[in-house]
């Protein structure tokens, strides 16, 4: 037996260093690169890092998967298998033997991990951060032992696949994430988020349903493993080698195959299919049965429904002078035949699209909207061809840096030179004033959309960009966003910055102050704070409370004071979760806003309210949970 | 060389079949995808995800058994028996592959651009330009997997060297290479966008990039006969892998070492005026004062005062200052910037000439300078004492000394009504947290206006420059060189007192100053309050506050509190919210018009304007846990 065990570990042995080399480089390069007394074990221990777990899971997964994928069949593939046969062993002890080994290698990785980083600790801790947080460690490691255990049980079944391990692991994951987006609730069985940190202050909230799933689940797999090890699956190749001997065998197993490839990729198709495509509820249905038209109108063409056509025209026999304004506000260069797309719907919430020179307008907002309102829409949706034409792409390259001012230029454009007037300006100035007021923002947040969507409303972008560039038209004129946008296109423009540093560079390039647009920045929402005190005032914080109760989320507003209007929630599942999946609840009787445990493992809501004077909605920052999992 | 094709159509009929239809699949999929979310610029948009992800894995099932197969297999022995040259056999596989792989791409391109001229607005001028990318697109894939099929046992490892190689050319320098030639032909914001202008650019790059990586395949295939890529095609061991993999992570851990390495360059302000030399630079942005004479008298004041500290602590060079002026922050409040890759330290400060408290200024920046000078190395908290300390001693207290009744000296005093002990200095950052920074800040200075006056200003230099003003190495070594030159030590060397001696001089001060002062420190108030967790649902709570001792209702007092990350350490004045209101308002419990979900982190503190100590004063931060 212990010549066994030896025989393994010589096998494994190059795993292990690999292994140790990869979670234990820290000891190495950190000493080297860094100053090893200032790395608390809160900063430095990558598995309870909220950015860098994912990274860990993911070496875990391709090493666990290197290893397993001959850990096994190897000693069958080589024929091996007939001298460890002659042994005074069993296969089952083989492959205990094999099985316990492989978890040592890999489980040594976290390990070292939470060693080095223990060391680190010991040389940084300070009086603010002084403990050692066991029971994080503690959960980490439990956890990666677990994920450990599982991956090895899935690698080591898929293993007997050969050279379809690979493809079949890579249609699974796959198919999960489709799944996934439809039915969250399988998020259950996926050995990733397991390891997913979520904490409550210093303590781990384990996800004891997900363990108590996966390790049954780890089980039946090693337990087929083991099956498969002792011969079975030779009696399936066997098997299957019959069949392919004769033309009836060889044509059933290719119907099989084609059944199971068309099989999954009908699923596929289904899961794809089941995804809502349009979930606003206040759309009205457009049947496009009708020719489409093309309608020139100096420089767009536009492609409309022929029976849409008379609803458009007012916005059509306008376009040249929309087309003009926009052009001289930039004073750029005439472009050439835009295309103006208005035969497909271009999603919900959304009256325009533009790509690069493409314009698309909403059929439904074709619609829905007035002359007015589709006037304004093409401004702004031109004013976004514009930015991506003088920017040469840029701003579309850097969308995260950039989407602030992208909207912040064609709303500015929208309201200032087609229309939108009182309560509407008011209205989305008013967002803007609230946040401000409210200390919700930082100007940071702006000028970064993953940070502000993490945070707030994403739609804080069109009143707080339209602010901004108010202010910068105030400050440097009406040359100034053409002027920047060409900035942006420069040939030498350094090509990795990012929010504000972004923005300082491009504005200095222009010529510009960026800190002095600023300022007037913030003058301009004091005058309109000023302006709208009245509306502020009467416009209460909403916060929540949440309880859970057989299954379901309850989610209790609490106001600052009392408000008659309509308390609005939308819900999420995490920080970058697409716009599209959002969910806004409608409340019940109580006023209480309720969803499901099961569809939501992890849930982030936002309340709000609506304003009553022009129906925008007025969020509160996101609020972030953790339940009972 | 019609044998050959005929030889490898029989062979991988199948192969190339179920490619097909397993990319048909996949571009169906796609399809599907778009048509059920359309938010694109239209199918060509989904087309090229297609692309992308098609063309990957049809490069690499083709190389597979077009080239892979038949050098693993040592087949290619007896093609070279047969009466063909070595180039054919080639010429007949690359053209068969590049055949399949336009047959099967271009296909689904016809479709596609079939299904976009009967639905979208597109015109047939677009439609080439899209098949020239797509083109040569597939043409430069092919030649690539080509090549790395040939590469036997060591393509991945090749392909890691040339993408790492990529990688760290485009993050060393301006080029966009991920933006240009092939990845620019399918980039996702111009191959569905760009309407009018063929990218001969790109494609001129591709052309070359293609021609390079046929030319190697051809090496390959001629080098030593074909032994090299024979020899190459055996599998590796247990061990090879390893080694590779290592290699690889060696690799990656290299270029990263090397970046951090790298000097960033320093900062730039448009229109700023500044006051500058080799050592020391300030600069000021404009912002509607270049008329008033008030900012380039404080920038040259500040600038005076920097190489002052350079030269005071026997540094080489301090970190550029840049200011620019932002009138969202109070006049007492100054922000910190954040530069990356950049050479310089940016504040944010609302000046006005008319207010301005230049030497407040100057006790924020030189702690930050410092700390920024001697890569945070000057803020470790067994030495943090001596760096606030060094703020207030230098902006406020160079001539004031123990014996003064000054607001630096009355702030010591109330800052430390039970003395100072050892405790206190090891455990700063708590100290500071607990008293402020302006009171910390003040007790630090009284302990170095004692050491000078006691030891000598000769000592009190010196300390302060073996402790605050060696720039360290960013390794190891600093790390060494601390305990080895720990406080007490370098404290006993130059001082030739043990530093707990000191430690009880200074105490022993403290308590005879506060003898002294007894009346006007008395008069101070020191406020106590009180906060409770309101329980709204199992998860979620309310916070609610006040005050535990009555002041005079008209005293304002603020009532601070932030979340704190589980892995942030510090509590930085820009993420404090606070409620400012009058001291009777807070003889009741006041609520916080917001949720704290369990295991939030908190802080809160009570605050008030104290206009003898001209500076805040209040409970200190309190740390805790939402339960």
């Amino acid at each position: 037996m212990g010549g066994l065990w030896l025989k393994e570990w010589h096998n494994l042995r190059p795993f292990w260093y690999l292994v140790l080399f990869l979670f234990g480089a820290d000891l190495l390069f950190v000493p080297l690169t860094d100053f090893p007394d200032q790395n608390l074990l809160t900063l430095q221990f990558d598995l309870i890092s909220r950015n860098d777990w994912i990274e860990y899971s993911v070496i875990i997964f391709f090493t666990c998967y290197a290893l397993t994928s001959g850990l096994l069949v190897r000693e069958q593939d080589m024929d091996t298998i007939r001298f460890l046969d002659a042994l005074p062993t069993s296969r089952t002890r083989i492959f205990i033997v094999k099985l316990l080994l492989a978890f040592v290698v890999l489980f040594s990785g976290p390990l070292v991990e939470a060693l080095v980083s223990l060391g680190f600790h010991l040389l940084s801790r300070d009086s603010l951060n002084h403990g050692f947080h066991w029971p994080l460690i503690g959960a980490a490691l439990f956890l990666h032992a677990l994920q450990i255990l599982v991956f090895l049980s899935v690698g080591l079944v898929l293993s007997f696949l050969r050279r379809f391990n690979w493809l079949l692991t890579a249609l699974l994951v796959f198919t999960y994430i489709l799944v996934h987006r439809e039915f969250p609730e399988v998020e259950v069985i996926n050995p990733l988020t397991l390891v997913r940190p979520v904490l409550e202050g210093y303590t781990w909230v384990i996800p004891w349903d997900a363990v108590k799933f996966q390790s049954c689940l780890a089980a039946v797999l090693l337990l087929s493993s083991w099956y498969l090890f002792q011969g079975a699956g030779f009696k399936i190749s066997l098997a299957l080698d019959r069949w392919r001997a004769h033309w009836p065998g060889r044509i059933a197993l290719g119907c099989a195959g084609t059944l199971a490839v068309f099989g999954w990729i009908g699923l596929v198709g289904y899961l794809i299919w089941l995804e809502d495509p349009d979930t606003d509820d206040d759309a009205e249905p457009v049947y496009v049965d009708w020719r489409t038209h093309r309608v020139f109108a100096d420089p767009y063409v536009f492609h409309i429904p022929a029976n849409l056509e008379s609803r458009a025209r007012e916005m059509i026999d306008a376009a040249p002078e929309i087309h003009n304004t926009v052009r001289d506000f930039f004073q750029a260069e005439s472009l050439t035949e835009i295309p103006v797309d208005a035969t497909a719907p271009a999603g919900p919430h959304t009256a325009g699209l533009a790509f690069g020179k493409l314009i698309r307008l909403n059929l439904g907002a074709l619609v829905s909207l007035s002359p007015a309102e589709l006037k304004q829409t093409l401004g702004h949706e031109t004013t976004h061809v514009y930015i991506e034409s003088l920017s040469n792409r840029r701003m579309s390259q850097s969308f995260r840096y950039t989407r602030f001012l992208h909207e912040g230029l064609a709303e500015y454009l929208e309201h200032r030179f087609f229309g939108h007037e009182g309560d509407e300006l008011d209205g989305l100035n008013l967002q803007a004033c609230l946040v401000y007021q409210r200390k919700e923002l930082e100007l940071e947040d702006m000028f970064d959309n993953n940070r502000l969507t993490a945070r707030h409303d994403a739609n804080l972008v069109y009143s707080l960009g339209e602010r901004f560039v108010a202010a910068l038209v105030f400050r440097y004129g009406d040359r100034a966003p053409g002027n920047i946008l060409r900035a942006m296109a420069r040939d030498d423009a350094p090509k990795d910055l990012e929010g504000l540093t972004l923005w300082r560079d491009t504005f200095r390039a222009a010529g510009y102050n960026f800190d002095e647009v600023a300022n007037n920045f913030y003058d301009l929402l004091d005058r309109d704070s000023e302006r709208l005190k009245e509306r502020i005032s009467s416009i209460p914080r909403v916060y929540g409370s949440l309880e859970e109760e057989a299954g379901v989320l309850i989610i209790r507003p609490h106001l600052e004071f009392p408000f008659e209007g309509e308390i609005i929630c939308r819900v999420r599942q995490h920080t970058d979760s697409a716009v599209d999946e959002y969910k806004e609840l409608k409340p019940d009787e109580d006023g209480l806003f309720l969803v499901s445990k099961q569809q939501y493992p992890a849930l982030q809501y936002q309340l709000g309210i609506r304003d009553p004077q022009t129906g925008h909605p007025i969020y509160q920052p996101w609020q972030y949970t953790t339940q009972e999992r | 060389m019609m044998v050959i094709l005929r030889k490898e159509l029989r062979e991988h009929w199948l192969a190339f079949l179920v490619l097909t239809i397993l990319t048909g699949g996949l571009f169906l999929l796609i399809l599907l995808g778009y048509y059920t979310n359309p938010n694109g610029p239209g199918v060509h948009e989904a087309y090229r995800a297609y692309l992308g992800l098609s063309s990957l894995v049809s490069g690499l099932v083709l190389s597979h058994f077009l080239v892979s197969k038949e050098y693993s297999g040592k087949t290619q022995f007896f093609l070279e028996s047969l009466p063909v040259g070595r180039y054919q056999v080639f010429a007949a596989k690359w053209f068969l592959g590049l055949a399949v792989l336009l047959a099967i791409q271009l296909g689904m391109f016809a479709l596609t651009s079939a299904i976009a001229l009967s639905r979208e607005p597109i015109e047939m001028k677009f439609v080439g330009i899209a098949l020239a990318r797509t083109a040569a697109w597939l043409l430069f894939t092919h030649t690539c997997f080509f090549a790395y099929g040939l590469l036997g046992r060591y393509r991945l490892f090749c392909v890691f060297v040339v993408f790492t190689g990529l990688v760290a050319i485009d993050n060393a320098s301006q080029l966009r290479l991920f933006e240009i030639g092939p990845f620019g032909l399918i980039n996702p914001n111009r191959f569905a966008v760009e309407r009018d202008a063929l990218p001969l650019y790109d494609l001129g790059i591709t052309a070359f990039w293609s021609l390079g990586a046929l030319l190697i395949s051809l090496a390959m295939m001629a080098t030593r006969e074909g032994s090299l890529a024979s020899g190459l095609a055996v599998k590796m061991s247990y061990r090879e892998k390893v080694f590779i993999a290592g290699v690889m992570v060696a690799v990656i851990f290299s270029i990263s070492v090397l970046e951090s390495r790298e000097k960033p360059e320093p900062y730039t302000l448009v229109d700023a005026m500044a006051v500058t030399d080799d050592k020391v630079q300030v600069h000021m942005a404009e912002t509607g004062l270049l008329n008033n004479s008030a900012p380039r008298e404080f920038l040259n004041w500040l600038h005076a005062e920097l190489a002052g500290v350079k030269d005071f602590l026997d540094m080489e060079r301090l970190p550029p200052v840049f200011i620019t002026v932002r009138r969202d922050l109070d006049p007492d409040k100054y922000e910190l910037g954040y530069l990356k890759g950049k050479d310089g330290l940016l504040a944010r400060v609302h000046y006005d000439p008319e207010s301005w408290d230049r030497e407040a200024f100057l006790a924020w920046l030189l702690p930050i300078l410092l700390n920024k000078a001697t890569y945070g190395r000057a803020a470790l908290e067994r030495n943090h004492w001596l760096l606030d300390g060094f703020a207030f001693f230098w902006s406020q207290g160079r001539e004031e000394d123990m014996e003064s009744t000054g607001p630096l000296m009355l702030r010591a005093l109330y800052g430390t009504p039970e003395g100072i002990t050892r405790t206190d200095l090891d455990q700063w950052l708590r100290f500071r947290e607990q008293r402020g920074k302006s009171i910390a800040g003040s007790v630090a200075w009284s302990g170095l206006a004692l050491l000078s006056r006691q030891y000598g200003a000769d000592v009190l230099q010196n300390l302060l420059r073996r402790k605050l003003g060696q720039v360290p190495p960013v390794d190891a070594r600093a790390t060494v060189q601390e305990y080895r030159n720990a406080l007490p030590t370098v404290f006993q060397e130059l001082s030739g007192v043990g530093y707990d001696d000191f430690l009880s001089l200074w105490d022993r001060e403290l308590r005879h100053h506060q003898r002294r002062m007894k009346e006007s420190l008395s008069a101070l108030p020191r406020l106590q309050g009180a906060v409770k967790l309101v329980q709204l649902s199992r998860d979620s709570h309310a916070l609610e506050y006040k005050l535990v001792e009555a002041l005079d209702d008209d005293t304002r007092i603020r009532f601070n509190h932030t979340r704190l990350a589980y892995d942030s350490n510090t509590i930085t004045p820009d993420d404090v919210y606070s409620e400012d209101m009058n001291a009777g308002r807070l003889a009741t419990w006041q609520r916080l018009p917001q949720g704290f979900r369990r295991g939030t982190l908190l802080a809160w503190s009570f605050t008030m304007r104290s206009e003898i100590l001209k500076c805040d004063i209040g409970t200190g931060w309190q740390r805790m846990e939402v339960r």
